[in-house]
């Protein structure tokens, strides 16, 4: 959906019409799941996360102003639900995807080779980030995979952002220890 | 050194954030630490093949956006947290009101006995 399309549906939602709305929401809900599951790394709380987004977003539809994208402000709520949803949840399980998760590639890939490639490589990062301690994931994700400035990461999770910093250098290391473990290791 | 590491940790994030203008101090460094140069390398080579994954979608549960229409029409149709609220708390901001009207009355009636006004 373009931007323009969005916004039209922004502003109908914030002029109470809930139809509006509930496109809104028939449109983002598999990108906030995507996110929701990256940052818990499991189902359940990603179930949680993702309806008390909608829920947060409906009622403070109102003061979203439109400075950013109805997107960005989604996916910034989308991090805070499920900073709430890790903290109170006591068994910070760390599923790995599982046979019975459906990992879609949006783009269009016409090599079978490639593609399988690109395929096993997601499957591997997928794996590797949901082994990530929770605090360390949640920077990693919202930062390299959806570009959100450590201002915004931090402010969201609740932590300084010389943290979230200190933090998303330790999770691409380790990261990268559990990608490319046949590597040379370095003590930076 | 821990002050060492701590600096080069600054220098190769920064550096590969871009989110600032890179240095000329920073950039010096990067040329001629080998350890700093081979670490970016690896951190750049993550950071693209994580990018990879903006694309993919991991597929939500069927009922998941059923479940999603259930609650925001729930929501919809539930008085406003503050009204909700202001509801639940009205029968017990009434009994005190209620009780201290009485207790007023009482103690009037009581003072008035006493000074024999009755």
């Amino acid at each position: 959906m373009n931007p323009p399309e969005m916004a039209r549906y922004v502003e109908a939602a914030r002029r109470g019409d809930h139809e509006a709305f509930e496109q809104l929401v028939r449109l983002t809900y598999r990108d906030t799941y995507t996110l929701a599951y990256r940052l818990t790394g499991n189902e359940e709380d990603a179930r949680d996360v993702v309806q008390e987004t909608y829920l947060r977003t409906y009622r403070s539809l109102g003061r979203f102003r439109g400075d950013s994208q109805f997107s960005t402000w989604l996916y910034r709520i989308t991090a805070n639900c499920a900073a709430s949803v890790s903290a109170r949840s006591a068994r910070h399980r760390h599923a790995e995807l599982g046979p019975d998760t459906l990992v879609v590639d949006l783009r269009a890939d016409h090599d079978p080779a490639q593609h399988a490639d690109a395929t096993a490589l997601r499957v591997r990062l997928e794996a590797a980030i949901a082994e990530l301690p929770p605090r360390l994931r949640q920077v990693i994700v919202l930062r390299d995979v959806y570009e959100l400035p450590h201002d915004q990461i931090a402010a969201e999770l609740g932590i300084s952002e010389s943290a979230a910093k200190v933090r998303l250098h330790r999770a691409r290391r380790m990261l990268r220890d559990r990608l490319f473990s046949g590597d040379q290791r370095h003590a930076i | 050194m821990p002050s060492d590491r701590g600096r080069c940790r600054d220098i190769v994030s920064e550096t590969l954030d871009e989110t600032s203008v890179v240095s000329l101090m920073h950039r010096q460094h990067i040329e001629q630490c080998a350890e700093c140069r081979r670490e970016l390398e690896s951190q750049r080579a993550v950071r693209s093949s994580i990018r990879l994954l903006r694309a993919a979608m991991i597929e939500p549960p069927d009922d998941l956006l059923g479940a999603i229409y259930g609650e925001l029409r729930r929501c919809a149709a539930s008085p406003s947290r503050r009204l909700a609220r202001l509801l639940r708390v009205a029968p017990y901001v009434g009994g005190v009101l209620a009780a201290g009207a009485a207790g007023a009355v009482l103690a009037g009636r009581t003072r008035r006995t006493r000074f024999g006004v009755v």
